[in-house]
């Protein structure tokens, strides 16, 4: 299982109220190997960031452009487990690193949010497991 | 008392037994009854089970006392664990039945594999019917999914 930890730079987008919205890219890097399912879990570990998840959304590749499995008590909340499957025919699975969801944020207050990602499975076409690494990225504002 | 009874003791007097008894009696230590060595055996085998007999009479009884009420208490627990893991929804059984690859776990990769096997012809096992409108179908492979990413006390667990 791959765990990632890291901080999100602070640049959100919000009101004068000190309300915060952030969007943070999911990715999956399945290496050379087609990635046909995944799921991971996302959590924000600090509690200063007061961070709330307020939407979750697919990602860059037609593959896993619908939002994926997430528990709708999730919303409002820290922490979420996301999944998804693609029968797509192997030629159209994404392989290296690929976009696969984008989990949006409120946050209370302009403070780094800490987290942490865990990769609980990544399995190829066939369902048998194959390795692979998760990363977050915020996405930036225009 | 009557005074011409036969059973009436009085004093001063000996019982007197009839005379062919007496004689009789004298005559015993004169006649040697032969007994056969296999028959002495037999008597006196039959003696030792008939002494030593009671006891395991007693062990066996109780025995079969305790043999009811453990028969009860196991019929007993057979019925509750088959309750449990047959209970129609019950969620320790369906989990278990969402568990497509057995790898002790419900994740998105059973979803996945049951969903190949719908798309590949396969009859999937009937009790897939998750939701119970008797077909297993995408909805059941949704219903695999949910449990996978399933919070167990909202965002945090």
């Amino acid at each position: 299982m791959a765990l990632t930890c890291g901080r999100i730079a602070a640049q959100p987008t919000g009101d004068a109220a000190g309300v915060q919205f952030r969007a943070v890219d999911i990715y999956v890097d399945s290496k050379q190997q087609p990635l046909a399912a995944y799921q991971l879990e996302f959590s924000v570990t600090n509690a200063a960031s007061a961070a709330k998840i307020v939407g979750i959304e697919g990602g860059e590749t037609p593959a896993y452009s619908e939002p994926p499995f997430y528990d709708p008590q999730a919303m409002q909340h820290e922490r979420v487990v996301i999944a998804a499957f693609s029968t797509n025919a192997v030629s159209n699975l994404p392989t290296g690193k690929t976009r696969v969801a984008t989990i949006h944020l409120q946050t209370a207050r302009a403070v780094e949010s800490e987290f942490e990602l865990k990769l609980e499975a990544a399995a190829d076409s066939n369902g048998n497991r194959i390795p692979a690494e998760p990363s977050v990225e915020e996405r930036k504002t225009k | 008392m009557k005074p011409g009874d036969i059973n009436t003791r009085r004093d001063g007097e000996e019982p007197q037994a009839p005379e062919k008894l007496v004689a009789a009696l004298e005559e015993l230590p004169a006649r040697r009854v032969f007994v056969p060595p296999a028959i002495d055996a037999a008597v006196l085998l039959a003696a030792h089970r008939h002494l030593t007999g009671p006891r395991r009479r007693e062990f066996g009884a109780l025995l079969a006392w305790l043999k009811w009420p453990a028969w009860a208490a196991a019929c007993l627990v057979v019925v509750g664990l088959v309750c449990f893991f047959k209970k129609p929804g019950g969620v320790t059984s369906t989990v278990a039945l969402m568990d497509l690859n057995h790898d002790g776990r419900v994740d998105i990769l059973d979803a996945f594999q049951l969903t190949r096997e719908l798309q590949s012809g396969q009859k999937p096992p009937s009790g897939l019917d998750l939701n119970s409108d008797g077909v297993v179908d995408q909805r059941d492979v949704h219903i695999i999914a949910s449990q996978a990413v399933k919070l167990e006390k909202g965002g945090r667990s």
